[in-house]
């Protein structure tokens, strides 16, 4: 059992969680309530990762990491370290990776809500800033926690992006998905069994929690 | 640019001018004076609630000029559009759309963003108990009835301390006996909140009954105004007739 892997694997899944639920909050809105021209194409991209071959977006990634690259050397200088095969090259990756796993809960939710609820919001007197806190967020939360499981979830168990970007260096980029293909090639059956069972029992979890939450969701607008 | 012999804008009223083509076609002027009910009556599709929304700043339309109680709403000539939240207007939207998250007495609390915390409970309950909703503060809007949900919502618009009042169909989703007693209750409010009303309808009757002025429009225009008594025994066209659903001369 590879404690560190494992660990790992968690560190960037709650990274990806933090840094992808402001970004996620954002661009569901935004495709919810703001943009009619052009939102078509913004889901399109958005929902590209879903499509797109891992070890496709994980080459790429890798390309513009590279020291060669202009976000390469940005980085370099900004953090004195690349992006490739680093820790934050894999939570970059990853982010952009779970994009759609974070924005469409989100978009739906909010989509979901009664158009004159807002409006009520500000006649009463509300900035559209206290009506997402006070409104708009209360009536979504549903939408934005599966949104966070299912990117959690997602993220502890990618492969072939965090090979790509990360090449499964031990302590910095081997997450819990790499060691058990480590394991496996290695026979070390025992390993791969103990990983695979927890990340099972984890992936259960967060389905639960999500189909859990979409019931709410239904009840709530019954 | 605007029709000729439009009333100068009432000290303290309410001034609406708006005009525009396309899908919603508008073209109409109308002021209402502080304490007054004006009804703007007409047949579904005539363009009512979408006036309404631009008083509120929730619609734009593309020339129009909102004045209230001195101050400038909406002037698309010197292009000034105050945001909704910054227009003082209490509107009580057909659905209602209370937020369903809230309590009754949160819902109304919600609406006195400038006034301090403090007070907002006990001015809360006021507010509820001058729409018959004493003992009510705590459900939730899904534990309403559908007049009960209604005073909620006026109940909030009050909250707001608007300069204009909007009503729209504010009767219209109640059985006939709710329907009745509220606007008897609606008759009565009326002596306590001294700015203008708006109220939209497309029942006559209702109209007739709270109205001080009504205003008949169909499909964005405004065909005739004037006190229920007026209108209804003289009305001047065959249009008016049929917007107001009477018999026409054969």
């Amino acid at each position: 059992m590879d404690w560190t892997a494992f660990a790992l694997s968690l560190k960037l899944a709650a990274w990806t969680g933090a840094v992808l639920l402001p970004i996620g909050l954002g661009l569901a809105r935004l495709l919810a309530f703001g943009v009619h021209r052009g939102k078509a194409v913004l889901e399109a991209v958005i929902a590209l990762p879903l499509v797109l071959p891992p070890t496709v977006l994980g080459y790429y990634l890798l390309v513009s990491f590279g020291g060669a690259s202009p976000l390469g050397q940005l980085w370099t200088r900004l953090f004195g370290h690349g992006l490739a095969f680093s820790f934050d090259g894999l939570l970059v990756a990853s982010v952009l990776v779970n994009l759609p796993f974070a924005v469409q809960p989100m978009q739906r939710a909010f989509e979901a809500l009664p158009p004159d609820v807002r409006e009520a919001a500000w006649v009463s007197g509300l900035t559209p800033w206290r009506t997402f806190w006070r409104i708009e967020l209360p009536l979504a939360w549903p939408g934005v926690l599966s949104a966070f499981v299912l990117t959690f979830a997602h993220t502890m168990g990618e492969f072939g992006v965090v090979l790509m970007v990360g090449g499964g260096i031990p302590g910095e980029t081997r997450t819990a998905a790499l060691a058990i293909y480590d394991r496996a090639q290695a026979f070390d059956t025992a390993a791969a069994d103990a990983m695979s069972a927890l990340l099972l029992a984890f992936s259960v979890v967060a389905i639960a929690i999500v189909y859990g939450l979409t019931g709410h969701v239904g009840r709530r607008h019954a | 640019m605007w029709a000729a012999g439009m009333p100068e804008a009432a000290i303290g009223g309410l001034t609406v001018k708006i005009r525009q083509g396309g899908a919603i076609p508008l073209d109409l002027a109308f002021t209402c004076r502080p304490g007054e009910l004006v009804a703007l009556i007409g047949p579904s599709g005539a363009g009512k609630t979408t006036i309404l929304r631009t008083i509120a700043g929730l619609y734009r339309p593309a020339f129009g000029q909102i004045i209230c109680d001195g101050e400038t709403w909406l002037d698309t000539e010197a292009s000034i559009q105050r945001p909704p939240h910054q227009r003082r207007v209490g509107l009580v939207f057909q659905s209602y759309a209370l937020f369903p998250h809230l309590t009754a007495l949160a819902n109304v609390e919600a609406a006195m963003t400038d006034r301090p915390a403090a007070e907002r409970e006990e001015r809360a309950r006021a507010f509820l108990a001058l729409v018959h909703l004493d003992g009510l503060e705590r459900r939730k809007p899904a534990e309403l009835s559908g007049g009960q949900q209604q005073r909620v919502a006026l109940a909030r618009a009050l909250a707001r301390e608007p300069k204009a009042l909007l009503l729209d169909e504010p009767l219209s989703a109640v059985d006939r006996r709710t329907r009745r007693r509220l606007r008897d209750e609606l008759a009565a409010l009326r002596s306590s909140v001294r700015v203008p009303i708006v109220l939209v309808t497309h029942d006559l009757d209702e109209a007739a009954a709270l109205a001080d002025r009504l205003v008949v429009i169909d499909r964005g225009e405004l065909l005739q105004e004037g006190v229920p008594a007026d209108v209804l025994g003289a009305p001047a066209s065959d249009r008016v007739r049929n917007a107001l659903d009477l018999p026409t001369v054969s």
